[in-house]
């Protein structure tokens, strides 16, 4: 491990008194906490540190922030593999170990590389152009070896073994930014009175403060702020969340966020890694500063060639000197500061400025060692991973080197107050697009608002922050301290959006880093007539990928706008849309990942269900019973023996699932009546009957049991899948149809636990169970209603059957289902008492010729499903005229029938077609289709439900059932859809 | 803890059910013409004797005792544990209120005891090993 070769003597906010160690591609290297993995590469001397996009040309270090588009690289290994994350971004902890990507073998030796001497041969465009025939090599052979050689890292396959979490928080005001101006702005928010939440992104505040070698106050920026955020911290109304990255903004000023919570930690802490949170708040402070631009020259992409802001964060805030001798090049003003603290923190410094020398403001902040070349511009860089030299044009000059700082200017980030529609507007004064009209909830302060003077900064903040708290209602009380910067000479820029074509060559001058986007590309986009912004950035790919060209945008645009010859204004830009920065998808997912995906529901019998061997089969969110095997026994013959047992005796299922919603209220008859396409507020007290509703449509939406618990008291079921469906249509029906009506109902599916006891046997077990109700045929017949105790457990009982046979639904309130049930089982266990599941249960209702699902598929009427004669014609219903439509009515309905095979041992599945002719194809060859089939152990063959053109006229006839995905083909014979029972003596008796 | 679900009959919109503590009832309104009742005191049939005599006919109530699971969660860090699955702002939560919301999923109902907690979370019962689970990672 060696020495720490850039590393300054002194200076720096990183804590010197620690040495803590971290791997980069295998090599150790030293470090000091609060160094980021980029500046303790570059105290180590280390600038390459990946290849690039498309040419994988090497690339170094080009940033200090969240903006790098080159120094990439993946972090941990296995299930915790994080590629792409960027160095600059990623503090440093003692064991850290972080890899280059897109390398082969290795960084310094790429075979890719070759790409780079092919520069001229892949321009924009090139892969589509050229692999193009044959066509089915495309996804065979072109795309893949395409997308091997490019890209960045690589994602893992093992599953991320990591802990996140989500959250949730709201305020009044969010400040986006913990700079100067955020925290100027959060404190004169917080004095008001009103909630505040600071989101910053770094582990410390002050924003670039804590870059930067001026004083606020008379101490350093970072003192500053630190100061400023402890003042903060102990206000009660005051939030601060540090690592939290502000991603995107969405409707109803709802923000989300991720809060790095582990990352900066080992991999072994207790804490989550990630925390993604949701954040509702009234109003917005953008005070997200600015990100500085590139400028535009030939060889400008070559590892030592840094942004002029990033290296004297390096030099203020790490204590990193990232080059001995340094080149720096600017078109604006902010570049002499880096220029004064390189020069003073021990490099030798040479400053070309491509202004005019009156133009500049800031000559008198540089020591009188930097040698100044104004109207100069770099046409030339030599050294191929890392800078050596440079050459000036027009004057020829070269300058040996090892550091080029380039500034380009400014660009405010303004993605927060575009997100939800608002368009940014083209500034000449500060040559950036500045948000003029953020609407009333968003404000912008600082660098996003593109003020780079320090002093006007805290102005600027301290006056959004009192804006915003007066939109939510708040005065301030009292006079505002303004703290006092140094001041600096004004801020003033030049355009330059690239060395002019004839200095510099365009095929080397790189506009995006990152997705490996040059000038030559963009002339090259024009000429072909993809010039507009939008245009251009889907042609060359510029402003893709992860930094969503934070830093190539605006040059890009400048550059387009040259080569169209029309100002800027009109070139447009590129819309901003979430995220802002790439977010983890296990910061989004939270705990809902695995089996916690989402909710499971369990019946109050679900126990017992687990202790008996249930198989399991899942039915929306609820698990229930699918069937219940015994020793040896596969799917068909326990669902055999279960149906066996009920017809022949006695078994008993959990309905729980069922949707239940109970009904009060003078109007609550009146309100099914219109509902439902049958009446009930004629019904009897202590009665049921089925039910069917419509949908406007006039199809049908679901079916059930509508009963009568007291004059202004119903009860009905919905099926399991509608249950909520059915709530919310009942519930819309309620307040925007007919707000009228005097009727109170909630949905009690929850409340009640519900068993179908089923089998000749039925009435004898259960009035074994049952006290305080007779069930003898006389007193409770077929639809009664009643009610007793089992066990001392209230019960309802309504004698109602699914299966066909003699049978009875017991509900009871939920916490005594499980012993209800056993109540039951125990009574029932004499007479072989079978507990049976959903598989059973739709056997027997296909034997019955009960419809349900399959059958209820949103494409059937009451009239194709036999149930026309329900419909009432004597009250209005909701899809009684829509249901008349003439189409609906036709002869050519699909129309619900029974099949059976002609040779019994055959078989047919669902969703097969019935023919005439198997040798016919075409579009209307089907006659329908088989809706639901089932090996019916009452009949020992197979048997379906299905849907035929005109079926009720059909029955008799033979057709073909045909599924040739499969391969199949079946002679069948069109009968009724009741096999058991169709007079329904058994339920009735 | 018995719970009923209270809606208010028609045209009767207007009534504001009184907090009757020494009742031993908790009302909380919960939505449009809805509150919540909760009692530890009472079982349902008292409870339907207290409501009885103070709203007499105005109001249908549904018994959803055996529905929920209420699980009453205490101590400094309650807010922030309910609030990764919650988006409900619960200092905006009335003392002695209840408010519906949504944790992973899970419909529930959030009611506050005093200014500091407890927090009594009302589950449908068929959740409740779900929503178990999901706190116990959250807490």
């Amino acid at each position: 491990m060696s020495r720490q070769t850039n590393r300054l003597p002194e200076g720096g906010l990183v804590d010197r008194t620690q040495v803590i160690s971290f791997t980069f591609d295998g090599r150790k290297f030293k470090a000091h906490p609060g160094d980021t993995l980029a500046s303790a590469l570059l105290a180590n001397g280390i600038h390459l540190t990946g290849r690039s996009f498309k040419y994988h040309r090497p690339r170094g270090i080009y940033t200090a922030g969240a903006e790098e588009p080159n120094a990439l690289v993946t972090l941990g290994n296995g299930g915790r593999t994080e590629p792409n994350t960027p160095a600059t971004m990623v503090e440093v902890y003692d064991g850290l170990k972080a890899r280059s990507q897109n390398r082969w073998p290795s960084l310094k030796f790429d075979l890719l590389s070759v790409n780079s001497l092919l520069k001229p041969f892949f321009p924009a465009g090139f892969y589509y152009k050229t692999f193009m025939w044959p066509r089915s090599f495309w996804y065979r052979l072109y795309e893949p070896m395409i997308r091997r050689a490019a890209g960045l890292g690589t994602l893992a396959n093992e599953s991320d073994p990591d802990r996140y979490e989500t959250a949730h928080t709201q305020c009044d005001v969010l400040v986006v930014g913990a700079g100067p101006a955020g925290l100027m702005a959060t404190r004169e928010a917080a004095r008001a009175g009103v909630n505040v939440l600071l989101v910053d992104e770094q582990p410390l505040p002050g924003g670039h403060l804590t870059g930067e070698a001026d004083k606020v106050d008379g101490k350093s920026g970072a003192a500053w702020a630190a100061g400023m955020a402890d003042e903060l911290r102990a206000m009660e109304n005051v939030c601060i969340l540090s690592r939290t990255t502000v991603y995107g903004r969405y409707d109803g000023m709802t923000f989300g966020a991720v809060e790095r919570v582990g990352d900066h930690l080992s991999p072994d802490s207790a804490l989550p890694r990630q925390r993604g949170w949701t954040i509702q708040t009234r109003q917005l402070i953008n005070a997200a500063g600015a990100i500085e631009r590139p400028l535009v020259f030939a060889g400008n992409d070559r590892p030592g060639v840094m942004l002029a802001g990033a290296a004297r964060v390096y030099v203020n805030r790490y204590g990193v000197l990232p080059g001995r001798n340094v080149v720096v090049f600017t078109n604006n003003d902010d570049a002499y500061r880096t220029a004064r603290d390189l020069s003073q923190a021990g490099a030798n410094v040479t400053l070309v400025d491509s202004r005019a020398k009156e133009k500049v403001h800031s000559r008198g902040v540089l020591p009188a060692s930097v040698e100044m070349h104004f109207e100069q511009y770099i046409s030339k860089v030599k050294g191929r991973s890392h800078v050596g030299r440079v050459t000036l044009a027009p004057s020829g000059t070269e300058i040996a080197c090892d550091l080029v700082c380039v500034s380009g200017g400014w660009t405010p980030s303004l993605h927060l107050l575009s997100h939800v529609g608002h368009r940014p507007e083209w500034d000449e004064a500060s040559t950036s697009f500045v948000m003029k009209e953020p609407g009333d909830e968003a404000r912008a302060a600082g660098g996003a608002a593109a003020t780079f003077d320090l002093n006007e900064t805290l102005r600027e903040g301290s006056k959004a922050g009192k804006a915003a708290a007066e939109a939510c209602g708040h005065g301030i009380p009292g006079k505002t301290n303004l703290p006092k910067a140094d001041d600096l000479p004004a801020y003033h820029i030049e355009p330059l959006w690239r060395v002019p074509s004839a200095m510099s060559r365009a095929d080397g001058s790189f506009v995006d880093l990152q997705n490996d986007v040059t000038v030559a590309d963009l002339e090259l986009a024009t000429r072909e007539g993809f010039g507009h912004a939008e245009h251009a950035k889907r042609y060359t790919t510029l402003g893709m990928a992860t930094d969503q060209g934070k830093l190539a945008n605006v040059n890009a645009l400048g550059i387009l706008s040259q080569l169209q010859g029309r100002p800027i204004s009109e070139t447009g830009t590129t819309t901003f849309r979430p995220l802002t920065a790439p977010a983890a998808f296990g910061a989004i997912a939270g705990q809902a990942r695995g089996s916690a995906f989402r909710p499971i529901r369990r019946s109050a019998m679900h126990l017992w269900h687990e202790n008996h061997g249930a198989v399991f089969t899942q039915a929306g969110l609820w698990l229930r019973p699918y069937f219940y095997p015994r020793e040896d026994e596969d799917f068909a013959a326990a669902v055999k023996r279960e149906v066996l047992a009920v017809r022949s005796s006695i078994g008993m299922v959990d309905v729980s699932t069922l949707g239940k919603i109970e009904l009060k209220g003078p109007d609550a008859g009146n309100f099914l009546d219109r509902l439902y396409i049958n009446a009930f507020s004629k019904m009897k007290v202590h009665r049921a009957r089925y039910g069917v509703m419509l949908r406007e449509d006039g199809m049908v939406f679901d079916d059930g049991t509508v009963s009568r618990l007291g004059e202004s008291h119903y009860f009905i079921t919905v099926t399991t899948a509608n249950a909520s469906a059915v709530m919310q249509h009942m519930e819309f029906c309620h307040q925007v149809h007919w707000p009228h009506l005097d009727v109170q109902f909630c949905t009690v599916s929850e409340t009640w636990a519900a068993m179908a006891v089923a089998g000749p046997k039925a009435r004898d077990v259960l009035a074994r169970a049952v006290n305080g109700l007779h069930l003898e045929n006389h007193a409770f017949p077929f639809m009664a209603v009643g009610e007793g105790t089992i066990g001392g457990a209230p019960v309802r009982v309504f004698r109602i059957s699914f299966s066909g046979e003699l049978a009875y639904e017991v509900y009871t309130p939920a916490g005594y289902g499980a012993d209800v049930w056993e109540a039951i089982m125990a009574a029932g266990e004499s007479d072989g008492i079978t507990a049976y599941g959903t598989e059973a249960m739709t056997v027997m209702r296909t034997e019955k010729g009960h419809v349900a699902g399959p059958e209820l598929d949103g494409r059937t009427t009451a009239a194709d499903l036999g149930l026309g004669g329900m419909m009432s014609v004597r009250k209005n219903f909701i899809g009684r005229w829509m249901a008349s439509r003439s189409g609906l009515e036709g002869q050519d309905r699909l129309q619900l029938v029974g099949l059976k095979p002609v040779r019994s041992d055959e078989t047919f599945r669902m969703g097969a077609h019935l023919v005439k002719d198997i040798g016919v194809t075409g579009v209307d060859v089907s006659h329908g289709h088989i809706s639901t089939s089932v090996y019916s152990p009452t009949c020992d063959h197979f048997i379906g439900l299905a849907m035929l053109r005109n079926g009720r006229e059909r029955h008799g006839e033979t057709l073909q059932v045909v599924s040739p995905l499969h391969d199949e083909s079946v002679s069948v014979e069109v009968v009724g859809p009741v096999f058991s029972d169709p007079d329904g003596e058994k339920m009735r008796g | 803890m018995t719970q009923f679900q209270v809606i208010l009959r028609k045209g009767e919109a207007s009534r504001s059910l009184e907090i009757m503590e020494d009742d031993g009832l908790l009302i909380c309104a919960t939505g449009p013409d809805e509150f919540w009742v909760f009692s530890e005191q009472h079982d349902a049939q008292g409870v339907e004797t207290v409501l009885g005599r103070m709203i007499g006919e105005t109001a249908s109530l549904f018994d959803q005792s055996h529905g929920r699971v209420v699980l009453r969660i205490e101590g400094p860090r309650t807010i922030e544990v309910l609030a990764k699955g919650s988006p409900l702002d619960f200092d905006a939560l009335p003392v002695k209120g209840a408010a519906h919301t949504v944790i992973e999923h899970i419909p529930v109902l959030i009611s506050r005891r005093e200014a500091a907690g407890p927090y009594d979370v009302s589950v449908p019962r068929s959740y409740a090993a779900s929503f178990i689970a999901w706190l116990e990672e959250a807490i």
